[in-house]
């Protein structure tokens, strides 16, 4: 069965066909610039078995990049999906298994999208064009907070008056939960332990996103994003933690109006708003050792708040985890920034992690174990692949619910 | 000397005389702020008087919660500090508020009197930058004199003295690595290394971190921003309701106390009791993250005699997790009231 997986972002489309179960990749790739035109032409890099071109094309709209990149891949037969997985941030507090699409699904993701506002209306749009253009082909939903569906009522529950979390349902719902599962489950084969027994420590640090989870016996039973991914760690762009105080305060100097702190704290905070250079920790970190930089003091400043919230957290659920068989680091910033790692980690001995130098400086090549032959929590380098996550995913739903998938007709 | 310690509150005075350092008188004025701050202060003038504090030979402390970065330390109460006061008033209104108007009372009802003023927030002033600051610009930063704070300096500092006193006593030469938990009306939880405080679960002002009796504690910023907005209480009724109405008292139902909470067989304490208690677990493997480990854990607070119930839940699992040093099982409390602490406070300082 070929799988296509879509991951929606607010202005892009990634995708890529995956074989299932042999969880070969067929083709991949990104439309940019999706929706009103920019500066520059929006156009789709795809890549097949190695060979990349970029079509420069318009696409007003999610629907219409979906259906160049479907033009795109009919034009072999070999690559034509037989299925449809897609990717959703939140599923709110129904969601609590991923699903196959039909008419119930539909409406309840129309219905809560609003609670994620920058992650799920284009992807629901999304979900209804290919529903739409496609009706014959199937389609799977796979939503970030299901992995934490299983956080227990303590660790989501807000000290608010009961009365008032009923009526607007404030609680934590945690976020990347597809991507801290499926890293998870590589570190439990790494480790050759059953997944229903790891508990570990998962650092998806992104280089939009972050977030901690806490993994005990396979399941998750905290994570640091909250009834938003506003919440949490410091993020590139986002405050993560902040005393609600402030944001009140925030909200009576713009007025009231809602939207403006929303995006201040969304999009102009985090490690752009401390640094005023760069919403990247690679840039910061890199000016900031550099120590040539005028303004060298705030971006070291940016550095240290960055990694000093995570160290934190870490400390946090390993005290939570209790036994933790392993932390691992995935996503852009946590596969590739050495300097991140050693620097949330070295001096944490008590929790039972050391780390080696030589061997986080020189992974390259992952999945990499980082710690010293004594380390009793083994550091994971894992890379994420939350598009082969959400392929088993859906070829799992399919396959139970023996939905025999059809080829589209050409 | 003999002390008068002043605790100004929302609603009441608090007041105790100690004489050689024992406490010879205790007790709290009602309505002060409604029946003016200097009628309360002649009724407690009054008072000590009747038990042998004379005019002459009295040091009056007034405890003060926020500082800022003007208090590094307690102050003489005179017309400099009285101008550093006015200065950050803007910065936390009602508390500041309350200390400027018992500052004027105690000039005009004590005069002539040595008088001092202790402040919750001194302790944290030199708060690492990485633990202080708040992942936004620096410019909204400094124009909201926007800083993580801590809200029970005294205990804290008070009580990691005393335990690093009986860590030199027993040997230890390095500075300890203190968990400071204060079980008072607002918890609050800091990791302290020697005499210096490394983090704190309060924030810009007191109602972020640890749930407490009415106020909620950290909830995601965009719930905040939906209170005001999309259930339309409005940024001022948004703040009420989370300092006011949450907290243990939200999740219980109705207004309930730090001890009740802790201590009660009442079933419809136990979620309560179960989301502070979460809370606490993970504010305490934050300190010991910050930290490098933990060689001493010491309970302060009004409600110091529930230690026992959140030792044994914490403990085990810090020390399951490796987090404390060998010899940290032994967690010890400090026992002194507030009251105690701000008259050695003042006499030390």
């Amino acid at each position: 069965m070929r799988i296509i997986v879509f991951n929606c972002g607010s202005s892009s489309l990634k995708y890529r066909l995956i074989e299932m179960p042999g969880e070969r990749e067929l083709a991949g790739g990104e439309a940019e610039r999706v929706g009103p035109k920019t500066a520059e032409p929006a156009r789709i890099h795809h890549q097949v078995a190695g060979k990349k071109e970029t079509i420069v094309v318009e696409m007003p709209d999610h629907a219409t990049a979906f259906t160049q990149v479907m033009r795109l891949l009919e034009r072999d037969p070999e690559l034509v999906p037989d299925a449809i997985g897609h990717r959703m941030a939140h599923g709110g507090p129904n969601f609590k298994q991923h699903v196959i699409l039909d008419d119930a699904v539909m409406a309840e993701l129309e219905r809560i999208q609003e609670l994620a506002p920058i992650h799920n209306p284009p992807a629901v749009r999304l979900v209804a064009a290919c529903r739409r253009l496609y009706p014959r082909l199937s389609e799977t939903v796979v939503f970030d907070t299901v992995f934490h569906a299983t956080i227990p009522e303590v660790a989501r529950s807000y000290a608010l008056p009961a009365a008032l979390v009923a009526r607007h349902g404030f609680r934590k719902y945690g976020f990347h939960g597809t991507s801290h599962q499926y890293v998870a489950q590589e570190a439990a084969k790494l480790l050759g332990v059953p997944f229903e027994e790891l508990n570990a420590v998962s650092c998806h640090l992104g280089s939009g996103g972050a977030s901690l989870c806490a993994i005990v016996s396979g399941r998750s039973i905290d994570n640091t994003m909250g009834y938003s991914p506003l919440q949490g760690l410091m993020m590139s762009t986002r405050s993560g933690d902040l005393d609600p105080a402030v944001a009140l305060t925030l909200l009576v100097r713009a007025a009231g109006n809602g939207a403006a702190v929303e995006g201040l704290l969304n999009r102009k905070s985090g490690v752009l708003g401390l640094s005023g250079m760069s919403a990247d920790i690679r840039d910061v970190v890199a000016r900031a050792a550099d120590g040539g930089a005028a303004d060298i003091d705030q971006l070291a400043v940016a550095a240290q708040v960055y990694l000093w919230r995570i160290r934190k957290y870490l400390g946090a659920y390993l005290t939570l985890v209790g036994r933790a068989h392993c932390a691992i680091f995935t996503d852009t910033i946590g596969e590739r920034v050495p300097h991140v790692r050693w620097a949330v980690t070295a001096g944490l001995q008590c929790f039972g992690l050391d780390i080696d130098p030589g061997k986080n400086e020189a992974a390259r090549t992952l999945p990499a174990d980082l710690s010293t032959p004594s380390s009793r929590v083994r550091i994971l380098a894992i890379a994420t692949n939350e598009e082969v996550a959400i392929a088993r995913f859906s070829y799992g739903l399919l396959a139970q619910a023996d939905a025999p998938a059809e080829r589209i007709a050409l | 000397m003999n002390t008068l310690v002043l605790i100004p509150g929302r609603k009441s005075l608090r007041y105790a005389g100690f004489v050689a350092g024992a406490e010879t008188c205790t007790g709290s004025i009602r309505g002060f702020r409604w029946q003016g701050p200097r009628a309360a202060l002649d009724e407690v003038r009054t008072i000590v008087q009747a038990v042998g504090l004379g005019d002459d030979a009295v040091s009056v402390v007034v405890h003060g919660l926020f500082g800022g970065e003007e208090f590094p330390r307690p102050a003489a109460l005179d017309q400099d500090s009285l101008a550093r006061l006015e200065r950050i008033a803007r910065q936390s209104p009602l508390h500041v508020a309350g200390s400027i108007e018992t500052a004027y009372a105690v000039q005009a009802v004590f005069a002539g009197m040595p008088a001092r003023l202790a402040f919750e927030t001194s302790f944290f002033v030199d708060l690492p930058l990485r633990e202080r600051t708040y992942a936004v610009s620096p410019d909204l930063s400094r124009k909201l004199a926007l800083r993580r704070w801590g809200y029970h300096g005294l205990y804290h500092e008070a009580a990691s003295l005393e335990v690093g006193r009986r860590l030199r006593k027993r040997g230890f030469q390095d500075p300890p690595r203190i968990l400071s938990i204060c079980l008072d009306a607002r918890p609050e939880i800091a990791a302290v290394l020697g005499r210096r405080p490394i983090t704190v679960t309060s924030g810009a002002t007191p109602l972020e971190g640890l749930p407490g009796e009415t106020n909620s504690g950290e909830i995601d910023p965009a719930v905040a921003l939906a209170l005001a907005g999309e259930a339309g209480l409005g940024p001022e009724g948004a703040n009420a309701l989370l300092v006011g109405e949450s907290g243990l008292s939200g999740l219980v139902g109705h207004r309930v106390r730090l001890d009740d909470v802790l201590t009660s067989a009442r079933s419809e304490c136990a979620r309560a009791r179960d989301v502070l208690l979460y809370r606490m677990l993970l504010a305490s493997g934050t300190a010991a993250a910050a930290l490098g480990g933990v060689d001493a854990v010491v309970f302060s607070g009004r409600y110091v005699s529930c230690a026992a119930v959140v030792a044994h839940h914490l403990l085990p699992r810090l020390d399951c997790a490796g987090a404390l040093a060998a010899h940290a099982g032994e967690w010890t409390i400090f026992t002194k009231p507030l009251e105690a602490v701000l008259a050695e406070t003042a006499i030390a300082n």
